[in-house]
C-alpha cells in the first residue's frame, strides 16, 4: 500500500509545480493505473515515492514506512522499474540480476527458479550472459522488470513499462502484473496509452499539470461519463487543464 | 564548410554548456568555477616563476637553447602521450557519432569537428609546461619582440603536431584492426601498441645517445633532446625562432604545425567513417546463458563488484583513470633511476647531505605518488553513472555505504600506485642510501594514508553536484575523462598534507626516523577520521542532489 498526503513538488528553477497537492492511496491486491499526458508529473510522483526526488510538501509512506523518515525500510517494500532502461549497461543480464538479488538479500536458492521462469517468459533467458549494452530497448525493459521483481516486493512500481515491448512481452508483463496483484500485492504503473488500461486496471488515477483529476475504479469513471469512450473521457478531462 | 562550423560550434557549446548551466543552476558553483580557474592560474604563475628563477640560477651556465628544447620536449611528449586517450575517446568512445551520422553533414565536417575537440582538450599541456616557463624565462632574459611573437605562435599552435601524430597513428592502427569489430577491444589494442611503440622508440634513442655515468648523461642531454625535438620538426623551428629574430622559422613552425594537423584530418576523413560504421559496442562476444547462478554476497560486496566492472569494462575509463596513472609513475621512476637523474645524485652525496638527501628524494617520490593519486576514478565516480545515477536513491542501501563502495575501488587504485612507487623508491633508498627500514615503511604508510584521503576528497567533491550530463554507463565524454577540475582539488589536498609533513617534521625535534614514524601514525589517524567525515558529508550532499 502506498499513501500520499498533500504531496507537492517544484523543480529547482521552475515556476510551476510538477506535482500539486496530491493525496492518493494505492491499495493492495489491485493494479492501479496512473494516467496523464506527457509532462503531467507522473514520473516525478513515482520518483518521489521511490526516494529519487525530494518531496517539497506532504508525506509518502509505503506499507506504513515513511520514505523520508524510515527510508531504508520503505525502500525494501518496493521494486521500481524506471522509465529509462539504459542502466547498468556494462553488466551482463545475469550479473545485473545477481547484483539486485544481493542488494536486497534474496536467498541464493530462490534465484535460479525465478530467473529461469521469468527469463523464459520474456524470451531473454539465452541472452542473460550478454552485456545489457547489447540488448534492444525492449530487452533492457524486460531485464529491469526482472531486477525489480527478483526480491518479490510487496509493492511494484513501473514507469511507462509498455514502451518498446513487443506484443508477447507486453502480454507477459500484463500477466505478471495480474499475478502479482492476485497475491495481495499492489501494482502501480504509469502510462499515457489508454488501451493498456481497459482490461488491466482495477483502479485509475488521472493527472494533468500535476493535479489529480480523477481517482477511482474504471467503472466509476465510465459511469460518470456515459456513452463516451475512454479516449474521449481522457481527452475531455485533460483538455483545458 | 558551413556544416563544419556548425558541428564545431556544437562541440564548443557542449564544452561550455555544462559550465554555464551549472553556474546558473546551483549556488556555489561560481565559487567552484572561480576556484578551478584560480588554481589553474596559480599553477601557471608558479611555473612562470620557475622559468624566471631558472634563468637567474643557470643563466650563465645553461644555454637558452637547452631550456627551450626541454620545455618543448615536455610539451610534445605530454601532449602526444595524453592526447592519445583523448583522440580515442573523441573518435571511438563518445556515442555522439551515432547522432551525427544520420544528419545531412559531410563526413569531413564530422571528422574535423572531432579532431578539433581532441585538440582543444590537449592545450592543457601547453598551458602547464610552456606558457609560464617560457614567459618567465623571456622576462628574465629581457627578450625582444621576435621572441614574444614566437612565444604567441608556440602557445597557440604547439599541440597541433603531437595531436596530429597520436591522432593519425591511432586512427591508422584502429583501422588496421577493424575486423575485430569491437570498439572496446580496438581502443585497448591501439593504446597499448602506440604506448609500447613510443616507449620503445624513446628507450632506443636513450640507448643510442647515452654512454654511461651521470656526468656524461647530463653532458649528452642537449644532444639527446636535440634528437627528440627533431621528432617534432615544427618544434625545431620554434626553438630557432625563440633564439634568433628569424621570421621565416616562425612561419615554418606555423606551416608545419597546421599542415600536420590537416594531414591528420585527411587521413581520418579517409579511414574513420569506414571503421566506425563497422564496429559494435562492448567487449568479447557472449555465449548463450547456461543457467549458472552465483552464490549471494553482501550488498556492500555487490556494490563494489559493480563499480569495479564499470571501470574494468570501460576501456576509455580504464586507460585514462587506471592504466595511465599506474604505468606513467614507474616509467618516470625507472627513467629517473637508470639514467642517473636526481635520485642517485642526491643519494650518492650522502656524506655531504646526510639523511636530508634521502628525505628530499622521498619527498620527490611522494610528489610522484600524490600526482598519480590525483586520478579521476573517485572524482567522477557518481558523474560517470550519467542517467543511471538515480539507482543510488532507490536501492535500499544507506547512501554512505554506497559512497564507500564507490570510493573503495578508487582507493585501491591509489594504494596500488603508492605501493609500486614507494616500494621501488623505498627499496632503492634502503639499498643505495643505506638507511634502515623505518624510513621507507613510514613513507609508504604516509603515502597510503594520503592516497586514501585523496580518494575521499574526490568523491566528496563529485557528490556535491555530479555532472550526470558527462555521459553514461556506455560512454563518457572528453570532459569526464579529464576529471573536471576535481582531480586538481585532490592534488591540492595531497600537496597540502605533504607540505604539512615536510614543514612539521623538523619542529617535532624527534630525529628523522622517529619523527617519520610519528608522522605516519598521525597521518593514518587523520586519514581515518577525516575520511569518515568526508564520506558522511558526501552522502549528505548526494541526498540533496536530484
Ligand atoms: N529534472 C527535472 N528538472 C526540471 N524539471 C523537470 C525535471 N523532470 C521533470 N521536470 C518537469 O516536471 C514536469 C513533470 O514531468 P514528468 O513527471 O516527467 O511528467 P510525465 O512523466 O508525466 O510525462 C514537466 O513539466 C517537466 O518539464
Ligand atoms: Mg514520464
Amino acid at each position: 500500500m502506498i499513501t500520499l498526503e498533500h504531496v507537492s513538488k517544484t523543480y529547482a528553477g521552475k515556476e510551476v509545480k510538477a506535482v500539486d497537492d496530491l493525496t492518493w492511496t494505492v491499495e493492495d491486491g489491485k493494479i492501479t493505473g496512473f494516467f496523464g499526458p506527457n509532462g503531467a508529473g507522473k514520473s516525478t510522483t513515482l520518483k518521489m515515492i521511490c526516494g529519487v526526488c525530494s518531496i517539497d510538501e506532504g508525506t509518502i509512506s509505503l506499507n506504513g514506512h515513511d520514505i523520508v523518515e524510515d527510508s531504508i525500510e520503505a525502500k525494501r517494500q518496493f521494486g521500481y522499474v524506471p522509465d529509462d532502461p539504459d542502466r547498468f549497461l556494462r553488466l551482463t543480464g545475469i550479473e545485473y540480476l545477481t547484483f539486485m538479488a544481493d542488494v536486497y538479500g534474496t536467498p541464493a536458492d530462490s534465484r535460479a527458479p525465478f530467473i529461469k521462469e521469468y527469463g523464459e517468459r520474456f524470451d531473454i533467458y539465452d541472452a542473460l550472459s550478454s552485456r545489457i549494452s547489447d540488448y534492444s530497448h525492449g530487452m533492457r525493459q524486460k531485464i529491469h522488470v526482472m531486477g525489480a521483481l527478483i526480491h518479490n516486493p510487496s509493492v511494484w512500481i513501473l514507469d511507462e513499462p509498455m514502451t518498446g515491448l513487443d506484443p508477447k512481452g507486453a502480454y507477459e508483463l500484463k500477466e505478471m502484473m495480474r499475478e502479482h496483484a492476485a497475491r495481495g500485492n499492489s501494482v502501480l504503473f504509469s502510462t499515457h496509452v489508454l488501451e493498456t488500461a481497459d482490461k488491466l486496471c482495477d483502479s485509475v488515477c488521472i493527472v494533468a499539470h500535476g493535479r489529480k483529476l480523477f481517482d477511482g475504479t474504471l467503472d466509476a469513471l465510465k459511469q460518470a461519463h456515459p456513452s463516451m469512450s475512454l479516449e474521449q473521457i481522457f481527452l475531455e478531462m485533460t483538455k483545458d487543464e | 564548410m558551413n556544416s563544419t562550423l556548425l558541428l564545431t560550434r556544437l562541440q564548443v557549446q557542449e564544452l561550455l554548456g555544462s559550465v554555464t548551466s551549472k553556474v546558473e543552476k546551483r549556488t556555489g558553483s561560481e565559487g567552484a568555477l572561480a576556484g578551478t580557474i584560480l588554481i589553474g592560474l596559480m599553477i601557471i604563475g608558479a611555473a612562470g616563476w620557475l622559468g624566471y628563477a631558472a634563468y637567474g640560477a643557470t643563466g650563465g651556465s645553461m644555454s637558452s637553447r637547452v631550456m627551450y628544447d626541454m620545455i618543448l620536449l615536455a610539451v610534445g611528449a605530454a601532449t602526444f602521450l595524453f592526447s592519445l586517450p583523448t583522440v580515442l575517446s573523441s573518435f571511438f568512445g563518445e556515442s555522439d557519432i551515432y547522432d551525427l551520422l544520420p544528419l545531412p553533414v559531410s563526413s569531413f565536417s564530422i571528422v574535423f569537428s572531432k579532431a578539433l575537440s581532441a585538440l582543444v582538450a590537449s592545450y592543457m599541456w601547453t598551458a602547464l609546461f610552456a606558457m609560464g616557463p617560457l614567459a618567465g624565462w623571456g622576462i628574465a632574459a629581457g627578450e625582444g619582440l621576435s621572441y614574444w611573437v614566437t612565444y604567441v605562435a608556440v602557445i597557440l599552435l604547439a599541440p597541433l603536431m603531437p595531436v596530429a601524430y597520436s591522432g593519425t597513428i591511432s586512427i591508422v592502427v584502429a583501422s588496421a584492426f577493424k575486423r575485430l569489430r569491437r570498439k572496446d577491444t580496438i581502443t585497448t589494442i591501439t593504446t597499448v601498441l602506440v604506448l609500447a611503440g613510443s616507449l620503445a622508440g624513446f628507450a632506443l634513442s636513450r640507448v643510442i645517445s647515452n654512454s654511461g655515468g651521470l656526468a656524461e648523461a647530463f653532458g649528452s642531454m642537449a644532444d639527446t633532446m636535440g634528437t627528440v625535438v627533431m621528432a617534432f620538426p615544427a618544434y625545431g623551428f620554434a626553438v630557432y625562432g625563440l633564439q634568433y629574430p628569424d621570421p621565416l622559422s616562425v612561419v615554418m613552425f606555423v606551416v608545419i604545425s597546421v599542415g600536420s594537423f590537416l594531414v591528420f584530418v585527411l587521413v581520418a576523413r579517409l579511414l574513420y567513417l569506414r571503421v566506425i560504421t563497422s564496429l559494435t559496442a562492448g567487449g568479447a562476444p557472449a555465449k548463450a546463458y547456461e543457467g549458472e547462478v552465483r552464490a549471494s554476497s553482501t550488498s556492500f560486496g555487490a556494490l563494489v563488484g559493480v563499480e569495479v566492472k564499470k571501470i574494468v569494462r570501460n576501456s576509455p575509463v580504464l586507460l585514462n583513470y587506471v592504466a595511465y596513472p599506474i604505468l606513467v609513475a614507474p616509467a618516470i621512476m625507472v627513467f629517473g633511476i637508470f639514467n642517473g637523474g636526481l635520485g642517485s645524485g642526491l643519494l650518492s652525496n650522502r656524506d655531504a647531505m646526510g639523511i636530508i638527501g634521502v628525505i628530499i628524494y622521498m619527498l620527490l617520490m611522494f610528489f610522484l605518488v600524490v600526482s598519480c593519486c590525483a586520478n579521476r576514478t573517485s572524482v567522477t565516480a557518481i558523474s560517470r553513472d550519467g542517467s543511471n545515477w538515480s539507482h543510488v536513491k532507490y536501492l535500499p542501501v544507506p547512501l554512505e555505504t554506497q559512497i564507500l563502495a564507490k570510493t573503495v575501488p578508487a582507493a585501491a587504485i591509489n594504494a596500488l600506485i603508492t605501493v609500486v612507487i614507494m616500494g621501488v623508491a623505498g627499496g632503492y633508498v634502503a639499498v643505495v642510501g643505506g638507511v634502515g627500514p623505518v624510513v621507507p615503511i613510514a613513507s609508504a604508510v604516509i603515502g597510503l594514508a594520503v592516497s586514501w584521503l585523496m580518494a575521499c576528497v574526490g568523491i566528496w567533491y563529485d557528490a556535491r553536484s555530479p555532472r550526470v550530463d558527462w555521459g553514461d554507463d556506455s560512454s563518457v565524454n572528453t570532459k569526464a575523462l579529464r576529471g573536471g577540475g576535481g582531480d586538481l582539488r585532490c592534488l591540492g589536498v595531497g600537496l597540502l598534507l605533504m607540505m604539512t609533513m615536510a614543514l612539521g617534521l623538523p619542529f617535532l625535534g624527534l630525529g628523522t626516523t622517529l619523527g617519520l614514524a610519528v608522522a605516519a601514525a598521525v597521518d593514518v589517524l587523520v586519514a581515518f577520521l577525516l575520511g569518515r567525515r568526508l564520506i558522511a558529508s558526501a552522502a549528505r550532499r548526494l541526498a540533496a542532489f536530484e
